[in-house]
C-alpha cells in the first residue's frame, strides 16, 4: 500500500524531530549524572577525612571509641562505622563490617584511602574508607537514593520533552506538507471545475518564485483550452448563422413554386418536393447543430423556473399533432429547467419513434423517488444491444431496416436528448419494452417542493 | 385592401424572395435594403406590418425599431438570423412584437403577420372613441392621490391613462394589458399570456411575455422594479391587481 504523501512528510518530520530530541536527551542524562555524582564522590570523601580527622584525635585522646563515633555528625542518608582495636563500632542499627565491600575493607585495612559504590540493601552507596592516624579505620556509607531519584527526574523530564518534540515535529510535518501541498490542491480544484464545464476557472494568481511558473502555465494551458473550445462552438454557431440567410431565400422561393404546384410540369413538381422535404431538414439540421455548439455547460438549475414536466410533454404532443396513444402521468412532475430545451427532449423522442419505431404507443411522465421519469414506447423492432449506445451518438441513423427511407431525420436527435438531459443533470437511455418495441427514457431531477 | 408590408432587409436575394413569398400571399410587399429608407418609406406611407431584419448596413434593426416606436405603434416583427437571448431581448425592448428566427416557414410568417395585425385591428383608436367612454367604465387601477398618481385603463376606448393623460401604448401592450384587465386579479402563465396575447398555440417564446411584462411595467408602474399593478407570482405567471 502507497502512504500518502502527506502521511510520508509528517512521518519523516516526526522521525526526525524523535532521532534529534533522543540524542539531546541521553547526551544530556550522560553529563548531569557524571556531573552529579562526581559531585556527590568528592563531597562524601572530603566529609569522610574531615570526619576521620576529628575522630582520630579523640581517640588519641583516649576518649570511648563508641562515645567518639556519637559525637561526629554526619549529614542525612550517612551513616558511620569506626573499626577500632579489633571492634566495630556503628552509628546506625543495623550497620555491620558484613555491609561492608570485603576489598575495600582491605585496601583501607592496608593504610590506603579508599572508595566504592555499590549496591547496598536499600538502593546504590558509596562507601569511602579512611585510615586514621589513631590506628583503626573510619568508613561512612552515603546513601545515593536521593541523588538516583534526581537523576530518574532529569530522564523522565528528557524522555517527555522528547516525546512532546516529537508530536510537535509531526505536526510541523502536517502543516509543511499541507503548505507544500496547498498550490496542488488548487490545480486539482481548478482542473475539475474546468472538467465540469467551467472554462472561466483559472489557479489564483501568486508572487511565489517556486509556484509562480506552475499557476503561470497552467492558467496558460486552461485559457489555450478554453480559447480553443470557445472557437470550436463559436465557428460552429457563425456557420449556422451564416447558412440561415441563403437559407431563408431558398424557402421562401420554394414557398412559391409550392403554391404554383399545379401550374408546374410533373417532374418539376417532383423536384420541387425533393427540395422542400430537404430543405426543412436542412434547418432542422441547422437548429440542431446551433443546440449542440451551443451548450456545452451544465445549466445552473435553481436558477431556472420550475416546470410541471407533464405540461411541457403535453405542449410537445401536441405540437406534433398525430396519435400518440395514451398519456400516463403519476405523481409530482415538476422539474427545473429551459422550457425550450425540455420541449427539444419530447420532440426529438416522440419524431425519434416516428422514424425508425413504426411511430409512438405511449408516453409517460412519471415521478420516481427524488427523480421524474419521461417514457416514449413505440411500436418498432427495438434497438439491437450493440446499437443501444451507438443511436445517442451524433449522426448515428439507425439501420435502413429501421428507418422509412422518405424520412430521414439529421441524426442528431437523441444526442440532442441526451445532451440537454445532461445539462439538466438528467440522463437518457434504451430500454427494450415489455412486449416488444423500443422505450426511451429520460430521467431528470425533481424540483425539490 | 391587401395589407401593406413594409420588408426592411439589406440582403437582396433574402428581400427578394420574401417580397414573392409575401406577394404570392397576397400581400402589398414595400421593401427596403436599410434602415434610413425604411424610415423615409414609412414617414411617407405607414405600412401596416413592418417585418425587420436586425443586421442592416448602417443604423441596425434595433435602432430602427426605437426611432419608429417613438412617432408610431405599427406593428414590427423581427427576421433574424440570430435567436439568442439577449438579441431577442434587445429587440423586444426596443419595441418589436414579435420575433421569428430565419430561416423562415412562411406558414409560420404569415401567421406571425396576421396575429399581430388581429392584436392591432383589435383596439379602438383611442383618439376616434375615447372621448365617447365615459370615465364611469374605465378599469381605476389607482384613483390617484398621496400615494401616487392616477391609472385608468380602458380597454373599449383603448386607451391608459396615467393621472389623465394618455400613456402611448403598442398594439402588443394594450393587448397583454387588456387581457390582464379582463382576468384582473386572477393569475396568467406564460403559455395562457402566449395564446391570448401572441395567438401561439404551442412552442411560443416564453421572453416575449416576459420582455413586453417589463415594456409595460415601465408606462404602469411608479417604481418598475418594484411593481405593485403588474405583478409576478414566481414559476406561475402574472397578475394585474387594482390598488387596495
Amino acid at each position: 500500500m502507497r502512504v500518502r504523501l502527506r502521511s510520508r512528510v509528517a512521518l519523516a518530520f516526526a522521525a526526525g524531530a524523535l532521532l534529534l530530541s533522543a540524542l539531546l536527551v541521553s547526551e544530556i542524562y550522560a553529563v548531569a549524572s557524571r556531573y552529579l555524582v562526581d559531585q556527590r564522590d568528592r563531597s562524601a570523601g572530603r566529609q569522610a577525612v574531615v570526619n576521620a580527622t576529628l575522630l582520630s584525635t579523640r581517640l588519641t585522646a583516649g576518649t570511648d571509641p563508641e562515645e567518639s563515633l556519637s559525637q561526629i555528625r554526619t549529614g542525612a542518608g550517612v551513616d558511620a562505622l569506626l573499626h577500632y582495636q579489633g571492634g566495630w563500632y556503628s552509628g546506625a542499627v543495623g550497620l555491620g563490617p558484613d555491609e561492608l565491600p570485603e576489598p575495600l575493607t582491605d585496601l583501607v585495612g592496608s593504610g590506603e584511602p579508599a572508595f566504592e559504590r555499590y549496591a547496598g540493601g536499600q538502593g546504590a552507596v558509596v562507601t569511602v574508607g579512611v585510615p586514621l592516624a589513631s590506628g583503626g579505620e573510619y568508613y561512612e556509607v552515603v546513601q545515593l537514593t536521593t541523588l538516583e531519584r534526581t537523576l530518574d527526574t532529569v530522564l523522565l523530564t528528557g524522555l517527555a520533552a522528547a516525546g512532546v518534540t516529537t508530536l510537535l515535529g509531526a505536526a510541523l510535518g502536517v502543516w509543511a506538507a499541507r503548505r507544500v501541498l496547498r498550490p496542488l490542491e488548487d490545480v486539482t480544484r481548478t482542473a475539475a471545475q474546468l472538467a465540469g464545464g467551467d472554462l472561466d476557472a483559472r489557479m489564483s494568481s501568486t508572487y511565489d518564485p517556486d509556484l509562480a511558473p506552475i499557476a503561470g502555465s497552467f492558467n496558460a494551458m486552461a485559457r489555450t483550452l478554453s480559447d480553443r473550445i470557445q472557437r470550436d462552438s463559436r465557428f460552429a454557431a457563425d456557420v449556422s448563422h451564416e447558412l440561415r440567410s441563403p437559407l431563408t431565400t431558398m424557402t421562401a422561393s420554394v414557398s412559391v413554386l409550392e403554391s404554383r404546384r399545379e401550374q408546374l410540369p410533373s417532374a418539376a413538381q417532383e423536384a420541387t418536393d425533393l427540395i422542400s422535404a430537404d430543405l426543412a431538414r436542412f434547418a432542422q439540421l441547422l437548429e440542431d447543430l446551433l443546440d449542440l455548439s451551443r451548450d456545452v455547460a451544465p445549466l445552473a438549475l435553481d436558477d431556472l423556473p420550475e416546470v410541471p414536466l407533464v405540461d411541457v410533454v403535453r405542449r410537445a404532443l401536441a405540437s406534433h399533432g398525430g396519435d400518440v396513444g395514451e398519456l400516463v402521468v403519476e405523481g409530482d412532475t415538476r422539474v427545473r429547467g429551459d422550457v425550450r430545451r425540455l420541449e427539444r427532449i419530447v420532440a426529438n423522442l416522440v419524431e425519434n419513434a416516428d422514424r425508425h419505431g413504426g411511430g409512438v404507443v405511449g408516453v409517460a411522465v412519471v415521478e420516481q423517488g427524488s427523480r421524474v421519469r419521461i417514457v416514449v414506447d413505440d411500436a418498432g423492432p427495438g434497438v439491437p444491444v450493440a446499437e443501444q449506445e451507438v443511436v445517442f451518438e451524433r449522426f448515428s441513423r439507425g439501420t435502413p431496416a429501421q428507418s422509412r427511407g422518405s424520412r430521414l431525420g439529421t441524426g442528431l436527435g437523441l444526442s440532442l436528448v441526451r445532451e440537454h438531459a445532461l445539462a439538466h443533470a438528467g440522463g437518457a437511455w434504451y430500454e427494450d419494452r415489455p412486449g416488444g418495441g423500443a422505450r426511451f427514457v429520460v430521467d431528470l431531477p425533481r424540483a425539490e417542493p | 385592401m391587401p395589407v401593406r408590408v413594409l420588408v426592411v432587409e439589406d440582403d437582396d436575394r433574402i428581400r427578394a424572395a420574401l417580397r414573392l413569398a409575401l406577394t404570392e400571399e397576397q400581400y402589398d410587399v414595400t421593401e427596403a435594403a436599410g434602415a434610413e429608407e425604411a424610415l423615409e418609406l414609412h414617414a411617407a406611407s405607414p405600412p401596416d406590418v413592418m417585418l425587420v431584419d436586425l443586421m442592416l448596413g448602417g443604423m441596425d434593426g434595433f435602432d430602427l425599431i426605437r426611432r419608429i416606436r417613438q412617432k408610431s405603434d405599427v406593428p414590427a416583427i423581427v427576421v433574424s438570423a440570430r435567436g439568442d437571448t439577449h438579441d431577442v431581448v434587445a429587440a423586444l425592448e426596443a419595441g418589436a412584437d414579435d420575433y421569428v428566427v430565419k430561416p423562415v416557414v412562411m406558414k409560420e410568417l404569415t401567421a406571425r403577420i396576421r396575429a399581430v395585425r388581429r392584436r392591432a385591428a383589435a383596439r379602438p383608436a383611442p383618439r376616434d372613441g375615447g372621448g365617447d367612454v365615459s370615465h364611469a367604465e374605465a378599469l381605476v387601477l389607482a384613483p390617484g392621490g398621496e400615494d401616487g398618481p392616477s391609472l385608468e385603463f380602458s380597454a373599449k376606448a383603448g386607451w391608459l391613462k396615467r393621472d389623465g393623460r394618455e400613456v402611448p401604448l403598442t398594439a402588443t401592450e394594450f393587448r397583454l394589458l387588456a387581457e390582464l384587465a379582463v382576468h384582473l386579479g386572477r393569475v396568467l402563465s406564460r403559455p395562457q399570456l402566449l395564446q391570448l396575447v401572441w395567438d401561439y398555440d404551442h412552442l411560443g417564446d416564453d421572453r416575449l411575455v416576459d420582455v413586453t411584462v417589463r415594456r409595460l411595467r415601465m408606462k404602469l408602474e411608479t417604481d418598475p422594479s418594484n411593481p405593485k399593478h403588474l405583478v409576478t407570482l414566481r414559476g406561475r405567471g402574472y397578475r394585474l391587481q387594482a390598488s387596495p
